[in-house]
């Protein structure tokens, strides 16, 4: 039988971008090669595999009877929850991957991380794999062709749902064999908790206070912009100057000078203070934190330098600010605001900082040149932002990355996130120059290591670029008549919000007699199926409204806790339905919550809004 | 059923136990384990032949068991646990099997 041609046609029906791959560039993989790959039979006359490496020979299945060890090893993992995630470590022959992914449900999914393009293309050359390879919801990434769709299968199915419905195995040998691509693959596991631990803890601290922000920011809107008002303005090959807030802002500040009207300066909020002090005014100044401190911002109350913000910045640095805003990014709620009134709603990918929000900017601009300044994302000594700040930090969450000179350097956990995410952006963008003008820190994978007058001889506007006057003068994306579809589309949105809270209420009544119903009827009953019916449609009709998605983060901070636990599956199965009603009854608890938190808000922006419009007529 | 088949039964049960943990890379539990198993294999066999002595036939071969059981030692010092549970659950587990057969033939 031709396995590898039968395996290739699996392949390709559902792992095409690896078929191509291989078929385009595998013979130049020579990552973790191993000295030789054999097999041999068994006793039962089923094909073993076998690997040496470093003098050592590696019997990767059972010598009696294959199957049977596989599925015994494959027993011991439970899939009791749903939408489960398997990570698993080395391929091998496909057997005890098979036997894995024959426990599979439809919504969970296998991901295999074959570290060595050998041992994989053998297995295709020798054995049949194609009950595995033709499973839809198993993938598998190889190491030197697509071990980068590792990285982003996890951050895009990995979620605070199923983030404790994860299973992770290795092959066996695997982790002795590939020692250090097995460190990374675990790095990347962790990396992922870390991201979503990080990412529900940020919308606990900001979920009240996102939604809040974002109904008092929606004054400014009358006289703001949008960040694409200005694409027709920006040249982009004149280069933007991202200036962060690291320690080595410090050593850029003569060159910074002599770059002001020759490209686009941007700083992000941290720095402004310290980059005004030394006699340089940026161009535009970036701040996305809900909660940022005023003393992070500036102690000056006359700053007129455009303010890049989100919908949901800081009130209190939008209202200290007395010059032109312009929205980079806003939530679902804003963007169906903006469409309603006409306007393109302004979306980026933000990132979790500052610094990878203007970087956002720079790429929706079309800037084709961006040099990093200031984006050190390690320690210098103990100072961990220019003009000799040294945050209190926590030695548990230190982390050593790669520098830029090759070495070790010590950085933080919430930097290494920046410096993933700066990565994968980066890789987005191959047409683009990156450039990193710092001489010490970590590196930024895809960057140009140049100083930053070089930066400017290399690409630096020759004429002075008159990007403040454009700013001024730009008229504001709202005129009178848009502004009227805000204040209706607000108004509608306050009917809204009565809406959802009546039926979260039905919902909630619906859960109690479900349950009542189920601890009468264990096994069901047209009730349960009449109730189940109604609730689903209350779902529907709730998630369909704009304001839901205002409430979102809101409700996400109220439930967090139990959102992780949504997936789990009781072995009773009365038990785990009337927990999950239950559960469902404190989601809608927290929508109606999150009502009656913003309802009056939204209320008291609206009789702003009607000020201003009045006295715009 | 006479308390000899008891024991060859929970023999064959603990062999199976143990070298799940092995099939399943469980090896510290496994090891841990194993003392106890091997000394109740050995009591075992020891009265399966206190058994045999008095039987005019042989039912179970020592010679045959004894040196299957050096192949799974020596397959232990090798660090093959694999191996050493194949040849536990495959042979050892075989021969109590085949002495359960004739034993209940002569019952």
């Amino acid at each position: 039988m031709d396995f590898y041609n039968n395996n290739m046609k699996y392949l390709k029906r559902n792992q095409s971008n690896l078929y191509e791959k291989i078929y385009n560039a595998a013979e130049m993989v020579t990552i973790n090669a191993v000295d030789q790959v054999d097999k041999t039979a068994a006793n039962n006359g089923e094909n073993i595999l076998l690997i040496e490496n470093r003098e050592k020979k590696y019997r990767m299945n059972s010598c009696y009877n294959p199957t049977h060890e596989a599925s015994i090893w494959a027993g011991q993992f439970v899939l009791n929850k749903l939408n489960t995630m398997i990570s698993m470590f080395g391929f091998g022959n496909g057997l005890f991957a098979t036997k894995i992914a024959d426990k599979l449900n439809k919504e969970d999914y296998l991901f295999i991380y074959e570290p060595s393009y050998m041992i994989f293309d053998f297995s295709l050359h020798h054995f049949d794999l194609s009950e595995l390879l033709k499973k839809r919801n198993v993938l598998i990434m190889v190491e030197g062709l697509n071990e980068f769709d590792f990285h982003m299968v996890l951050q895009n199915t990995v979620t605070i749902t199923n983030m404790f419905s994860q299973i992770q195995c290795v092959h066996p040998y695997y982790e002795e064999i590939f020692e250090e691509s097995y460190l990374n693959f675990w790095k990347e596991i962790r990396d992922k908790m870390v991201y979503i631990q990080t990412s529900v803890n940020t919308e606990i601290k900001f979920g009240e206070v996102a939604v809040t922000n974002c109904l008092k920011n929606l004054k400014y809107l009358k006289d703001s912009n949008t960040l694409t008002d200005f694409f027709p303005d920006i040249n982009r090959d004149i280069p933007a100057i991202l200036v962060a807030a690291g320690p080595s802002v410090k050593e850029n500040l003569e060159e910074l000078k002599k770059a002001k009207g020759r490209a686009y300066l941007f700083v992000v909020d941290r720095i402004l203070d310290f980059i005004l002090d030394n006699g340089i005014e940026p161009d535009f100044v970036v701040t996305v934190d809900p909660m940022k401190r005023i003393a992070d911002f500036s102690k000056r109350d006359n700053i007129t330098i455009p303010l890049l913000a989100d919908i949901s910045c800081n009130t209190k640095i939008m209202e200290m600010h007395k010059g032109k805003k312009i929205f980079y990014n806003g939530n679902e709620f804003s963007s169906f605001m903006y469409r309603e009134a006409g306007v393109n709603p302004p979306s980026l990918a933000l990132g979790a900082s500052v610094a990878t929000a203007a970087f956002s900017a720079c790429i929706a601009l079309g800037i084709k040149n961006i040099a990093f300044v200031g984006q050190d994302l390690a320690y210098d000594g103990d100072f961990t932002h220019a003009g000799g700040v040294a945050e209190k930090f926590d030695y548990v969450k230190d982390i050593y990355v790669e520098g830029i000179d090759g070495e070790k350097v010590r950085s933080r956990y919430d930097w290494y996130q920046f410096i993933q995410w700066f990565n994968d952006m980066i890789a987005l963008y191959p047409d683009y120059n990156f450039i990193d003008t710092k001489s010490k820190g970590a590196k930024i994978t895809g960057t140009i290591q140049m100083p930053l007058s070089e930066v400017m001889n290399n690409y630096g506007a020759l004429q002075p670029i008159p990007i403040r006057q454009i700013v001024d003068e730009k008229p504001s994306s709202f005129d009178d008549e848009k502004f009227e579809k805000v204040e209706k589309f607000l108004s509608d949105s306050c009917k809204e919000m009565r809406y959802l809270k009546k039926k979260a209420k039905e919902a909630i009544d619906l859960c109690d007699r479900q349950i009542s119903e189920y601890n009468e009827n264990p096994n069901g009953s047209d009730i349960t199926r009449t109730i189940f019916k109604k609730i689903s449609r209350i779902n529907r009709a709730l998630n369909k409204k704009p304001t839901y998605s205002l409430l979102d983060g809101f409700i996400t901070a109220l439930t967090a806790k139990h959102m992780a636990t949504l997936y789990e599956i009781n072995e009773d199965d009365l038990m785990d339905k009337i927990e999950t009603y239950n559960k469902s009854k404190i989601i809608y608890q927290a929508i109606i919550d999150a009502v009656n938190f913003t309802l009056p808000k939204m209320k008291d922006t609206i009789k702003i809004l009607d000020q201003e419009l009045e006295e715009s007529t | 059923m006479g308390e000899l088949s008891i024991t060859v039964n929970e023999t064959i049960q603990a062999v199976e136990e143990v070298t799940a943990l092995f099939y399943q890379q469980n090896n510290q539990e496994g090891m841990r384990m194993l003392e106890l198993l091997i000394g109740r294999i050995v009591d075992t066999v020891s009265n399966i032949q206190q058994y045999q002595a008095g039987l005019e036939r042989e039912v179970f071969s020592v010679k045959v068991f004894n040196d299957i059981l050096s192949k799974a030692l020596k397959a232990m010092e090798q660090k093959d646990m694999i191996l050493f549970s194949d040849i536990l659950f495959y042979e050892i587990n075989s021969m109590f099997r085949e002495f359960l057969i004739r034993y209940f033939e002569l019952y």
